[in-house]
């Protein structure tokens, strides 16, 4: 009777999805699943190909449109493992129970930080200059472009609103717009249609996100701190085995050479390394900002 | 070789046809390349526009669909959006550039991340003003492009517009490339056509050239025919030019070039011809020009002198010979001037070894066209096998050839030559006849080719044994005659007679045999005995005879008295002839008896002469001079024909003779038709050939035994008897005896005389017999006289005998006689007679 028992408990322990207990499910919150699924597919298969031993046969992509179906997900069990920023990352860890596994070294970069600027001719030289002016962000989706300004400026005590906000018009309040893209932050504040626009430091050097011509106009009127540039994340049930392989061999990924194709799609990650506990506090400390961000919005 | 018809006439045809072919070539080309270019041009004309239709539609329709696309983008300054439409358009084939601009016309976004163009003029106002108004786009066309803008409007709201560059640099470059395809497909097309022509030419070329060639070739091959004929006619050659069988003008030529060739024959000696001719001479042919000089030779004349040709010419004449024959040459060749007549002589020449060449010379004056005097052409000619045979002809006219000594001709003459000097020198000149004793016999028995072989020893015995300036000459058969000049007195003659026969005395080795001989000499002393040369032989012959008769081996002076006998010879030699004509010869009969019997079984035919005198004479008297004579071979036929006669008549009387035997002479034995004839006797008389039995000599069996063999075989396949006379007085061979097929051996009276009181003789002659016994012959003894020899004969087994013991030779009546006193009592005991 008690091996049947076990026998019966294995799926549900050596499964790594819900789902299918042979598949690992790599997921990220994407409006574009075409593009990314290039992205993780090939690092997902990396991972599982090296979890055979583990009862792993196949790796598989699931992509969410959004950070609420994401969570619904992890939930579920239906997504194992998860790539995101640090803002999602923070609510996918409270909302549903996702662990930080590691930082990953996204485009090559450890960590960022978001900047506000403004054209040089505005006056603007501070935050303090935004109330009563527009700002342009990215989307509601961005970490750098839209969580960490609007926290920060929240958090200054600025009052902000999207742009055209039903809500009564105030010289001190900040309004913003969701300009969907950091060039149509940069040309939006260049063209002076809005007044500052933020975006992470990586955006400012980029010269597709701000091209030279607009940068010679603008100056950086703020810098917020610096956080990791992504992490990866895993379902609050996953077998530990499986995480914990996962997290070795992620941890090991740049040293493999096998790894190095992979590791190239994956958003050109060139490394992955475990995130210090002052990181994951800051990072869990976002999560606070969450609600009074997301009741800006309304 | 250009300047040979055939050559030149093909060269012409050629260059016609290339010239031709190259006016040809050049006027399809130039039609064919203009016809070639304007369908490029036209082609690529016609391409481009459709292509800048095409481009143009294109543009319009990417403009529209862009114009549409934009409107949110740019209502919204969308720029992601923005870069992402214009990037996917950019990224069309031939679009140069597309950008976005606002309503004041400068650049919102140029399709590039950086926005390199953001902010530029797009397009001016008077542009703009148009585009307002405007649902159709606007088509531009600058340095190679082709502009496309269109208006984009948000209902009736204008927000901008964007433009789109297109670049016809690829169409046109392609079309360029295409031009290019087509005017290297047209080059490509000339190309080849070219080499096509280039080949048909050369193919034209070749078949014009083989055909140039054999057409030229047609027209030449006769005139270079005609040509080496004319070349070989100028060097002799008169053959007539096999002719083509052309009927046309060279035919003609031919025909004519031939008759010309005929006339030169005819008329005309070629310089090579004469050089041939003149090379060719055996003689030495040279001509000197008026000065002595030699100006022409032929090979021959430089052969004569054993000098090179060079060396030769332009020498003087005169120098080439001796010293010594130069002042007769020059002599002759003077007389010319004077006579104009060929002058010849026999000289000299004289090779560098100093070898000199007896020539005959002979000089004619010549004159040639140029020279202002006659010159002189000589002929050498080589005499010396000429003088060989001279010499030769001498030597077989004065000399004897098997011995080499002076014949009877330089005999004649060297003896009046020393009576020449004899008178002048007031000496004796000897003439010693000399004849060698029993020669014949030896000739005879032994053969000419000994007896040659004894005389050339004999010449040199006589030769050695002479003074010098002696002459010693052979006058034929045994005979020499030595001429001894410078005599004082005949006793001088005498020692050298008597050296001559003593020089004889050693044995002459001849054919593995030893010869003995003896001469007798017969001398005459000029001008004691006579004083001309015949007579003086004459002389010395009869003295030598002398010598002869008073027993050879000995000389003998000239007498006088000498000439009586040889008178006496004459008048038997006459009185011979006379028995003859007159039919004095007789046979006479001597019985053989047979001692087994003693009876009378055989006869022997003998000759006898009954001189004019009635003396009855034996053969030993005349047989000799008979035989010297020429007689005895038909006397001898006359003994066979009579004695076989007169056996045919006794045995129609009833005789009971066996056979009758006949002589026969050595003359006769050699005779070819001896053995018919033998037969023709026996059949004329009715007997049969055992009847018959030849009695030859043993001097006639040796004389050539392979003849007599022969001979005797033919005789005894006859059935004729054969006996060997006088056997053992002479040479016999018993090998020879035992292979002659003879059946009676009658030994020699000689051994018979003396037996049996001789007992060497005795024992000879029981040896004969013995022999003869046991070679299966009968044995007969001849000359049995007494009753002890007839008793040997009987002891010795003998079968039969003759001789006076019992009977003479007889006359044939009385032989008849005494056949028929014996025919009743046949074994009648022979003491009864």
């Amino acid at each position: 009777m008690f091996s049947l028992a076990l026998l019966l408990s294995l799926p549900s322990l050596l499964c790594a999805s819900q789902q299918d207990p042979t598949t690992l499910v790599i997921g990220k919150v994407s409006q574009n699943p075409k593009k990314h699924y290039r992205y993780l597919k090939p690092i997902a298969e990396y991972v599982a190909e090296r979890m055979r031993d583990l009862g792993v046969r196949r790796a598989k992509v699931l992509m969410a449109p959004d950070n609420r179906r994401m969570i619904e997900y992890l939930r579920q069990g239906r997504v194992d493992w998860v790539t995101e920023t640090v803002m999602s990352a923070s609510i996918f860890a409270e909302e549903a129970g996702a662990e930080i596994l590691l930082r990953k070294w996204k485009k090559g970069v450890p960590r960022y930080r978001t900047i506000f600027f403004a054209r040089n001719d505005s006056g603007i030289r501070s935050l303090a200059d935004l109330p009563g002016r527009t700002l342009a962000l990215e989307d509601d989706g961005s970490t750098s472009s839209y969580y960490l300004p609007l926290s920060i400026l929240i958090g200054e005590g600025y009052d902000v609103a999207p742009l055209g906000s039903p809500r009564a018009q105030q010289q001190s309040r900040i309004d913003y717009l969701l300009a969907g893209d950091e060039i149509n932050i940069s040309t939006r504040v260049y063209q002076g249609l809005e007044d500052a626009g933020a975006f992470n430091n990586l955006d400012w050097r980029k010269p597709d996100h701000l091209p030279e011509l607009f940068r010679k106009e603008m100056r950086v009127i703020h810098q917020s701190q610096e956080y990791p540039r992504a992490v990866e994340l895993v379902r609050g049930g996953l077998e530990a085995a499986v995480r914990e392989r996962l997290r070795s061999l992620l941890l090991r990924a740049h040293e493999d050479p096998d790894a190095e194709m992979p590791l190239h799609s994956y958003q050109r990650t060139l490394r992955f390394d475990a995130l210090r506990p002052e990181e994951l506090e800051s990072i869990r400390a976002l999560y606070q900002t969450v609600e009074l961000v997301q009741g800006s919005a309304r | 070789m250009l300047k040979r018809l055939q050559t030149r006439y093909a060269l012409v045809l050629i260059a016609l046809v290339v010239v031709v072919v190259l006016l040809l070539t050049l006027v399809h080309f130039t039609s064919f390349r203009s016809s070639l270019r304007n369908l490029s041009t036209a082609g690529a004309q016609a391409v481009s526009a459709e292509f800048l239709t095409l481009t143009r539609e294109r543009g319009e329709a990417v403009a529209d669909f862009l114009s549409r696309a934009l409107v949110n983008p740019l209502y919204e300054l969308d720029m992601r959006a923005m870069l992402e439409l214009l990037r996917d358009i950019k990224a069309l084939p031939g679009v140069e550039r597309v950008v976005v601009f606002g309503t004041d016309g400068r650049i919102l976004h140029d399709g590039l991340e950086m926005l390199p163009g953001y902010g530029e003029v797009a397009i001016d106002e008077a542009q703009s003003e148009r585009l307002r108004s405007q649902q159709q786009a606007l088509i531009e066309r600058s340095d190679g492009d082709l502009y496309v803008t269109r208006a984009i409007h948000i209902g009736d709201d204008y927000l901008g517009g964007l433009r789109l560059q297109l670049s016809l640099r690829v169409a046109e470059q392609k079309i360029a490339v295409m031009e290019d395809e087509f005017g290297q497909l047209a080059e490509g097309g000339l190309r080849d056509t070219m080499m096509l022509t280039l080949l048909l030419t050369l193919i034209l070329v070749v078949l014009v050239l083989l055909l140039a060639f054999f057409i030229a070739g047609r027209l030449a091959r006769p005139l270079v025919k005609l040509a080496e004929k004319a070349t070989h006619a100028g060097q002799g050659d008169y053959r007539a030019l096999q002719r083509s069988g052309r009927e046309d003008e060279i035919g003609t030529l031919e025909q004519a070039f031939n008759r010309m060739l005929n006339s030169l024959e005819e008329t005309t000696v070629s310089r090579r011809f004469v050089e041939t001719v003149v090379g060719s001479m055996k003689d030495g042919l040279l001509v000197m020009d008026p000065g002595g000089r030699v100006e022409l030779f032929n090979r021959a004349a430089a052969g004569f002198f054993k000098t090179a040709a060079g060396r030769l010419h332009r020498r003087l004449f005169l120098d080439l010979f001796p010293a010594d024959a130069r002042e007769r040459i020059a002599q002759a060749i003077e007389r010319l001037g004077s006579s104009s007549q060929p002058q010849s002589l026999e000289t000299e020449c004289e090779e560098p070894s100093g070898r000199r060449i007896p020539v005959a010379l002979s000089c004619s004056p010549v004159n040639i066209e140029g020279w202002h005097a006659s010159g002189v052409v000589c002929v050498l000619q080589d005499i010396s096998e000429r003088r060989i045979a001279e010499a030769r002809i001498r030597q077989l006219a004065q000399y004897d050839p098997l011995t080499g000594l002076p014949n009877r001709a330089l005999f004649q003459d060297r003896l009046q030559q020393a009576i020449a000097v004899a008178e002048r020198s007031e000496r004796l000149v000897g003439v010693m006849f000399l004849d060698l004793d029993g020669f014949k016999y030896i000739n005879d028995t032994l053969g000419h080719f000994v007896g040659d072989q004894l005389l050339a020893q004999v010449a040199v015995r006589l030769t050695s044994g002479l003074r010098k300036g002696d002459t010693v000459a052979r006058l034929g058969g045994d005979e020499f005659v030595v001429i001894a000049d410078m005599l004082k007195s005949y006793e001088d003659c005498a020692v050298i007679a008597a050296g001559l026969i003593d020089s004889l005395k050693r044995p002459f080795p001849v054919m593995e045999r030893e010869l003995f001989l003896t001469g007798s000499v017969g001398i005459t002393i000029y001008p004691l005995a006579a004083e001309d040369t015949a007579t003086l032989l004459r002389q010395a012959d009869t003295a030598m005879y002398r010598a002869k008769e008073s027993g050879k081996n000995s000389w003998c002076l000239y007498e006088k008295r000498m000439e009586i006998v040889n008178v006496r010879r004459m008048e038997l030699e006459a009185a011979l002839r006379r028995g003859l004509m007159n039919d004095d010869f007789e046979l006479y009969y001597q019985p053989q008896v047979e001692l087994a019997s003693g009876r009378v079984m055989a006869v022997e035919a003998l000759l006898r002469w009954r001189r004019f005198d009635a003396k009855l004479l034996a053969p030993a008297d005349f047989l000799t001079v008979m035989e010297d004579m020429g007689l005895i071979v038909a006397v001898g036929d006359m003994v066979l024909t009579r004695a076989c006669r007169q056996f045919a008549l006794w045995r129609s009387r009833g005789a009971k003779l066996k056979r009758v035997a006949v002589n026969l002479s050595v003359r006769q034995f050699e005779e070819q038709d001896l053995v018919a004839r033998v037969g023709e006797v026996l059949q004329a008389n009715g007997l049969t050939a055992d009847v018959l039995e030849l009695e030859i000599t043993e001097s006639t069996l040796m004389r050539d035994p392979e003849q007599v063999i022969k001979t005797l075989r033919a005789l005894k396949a006859r059935g004729v008897q054969v006996a060997i006379d006088d056997f053992g007085a002479g040479f016999s061979s018993f090998s020879y005896l035992q292979q002659l097929d003879v059946d009676t051996l009658k030994i020699d009276r000689s051994l018979i005389q003396q037996v049996p009181q001789n007992a060497d003789h005795a024992a000879i002659v029981v040896a004969l017999i013995k022999m003869a016994q046991m070679l299966g012959k009968e044995v007969m003894l001849e000359g049995v006289e007494s009753a002890a020899q007839l008793a040997f004969a009987r002891e010795q087994g003998v079968d039969s005998v003759q001789g006076y013991r019992f009977f003479p030779a007889l006359p044939a009546s009385e032989i008849e006689q005494l056949l028929r006193q014996s025919a009743p009592s046949p074994g009648t005991e022979l003491e009864t007679f």
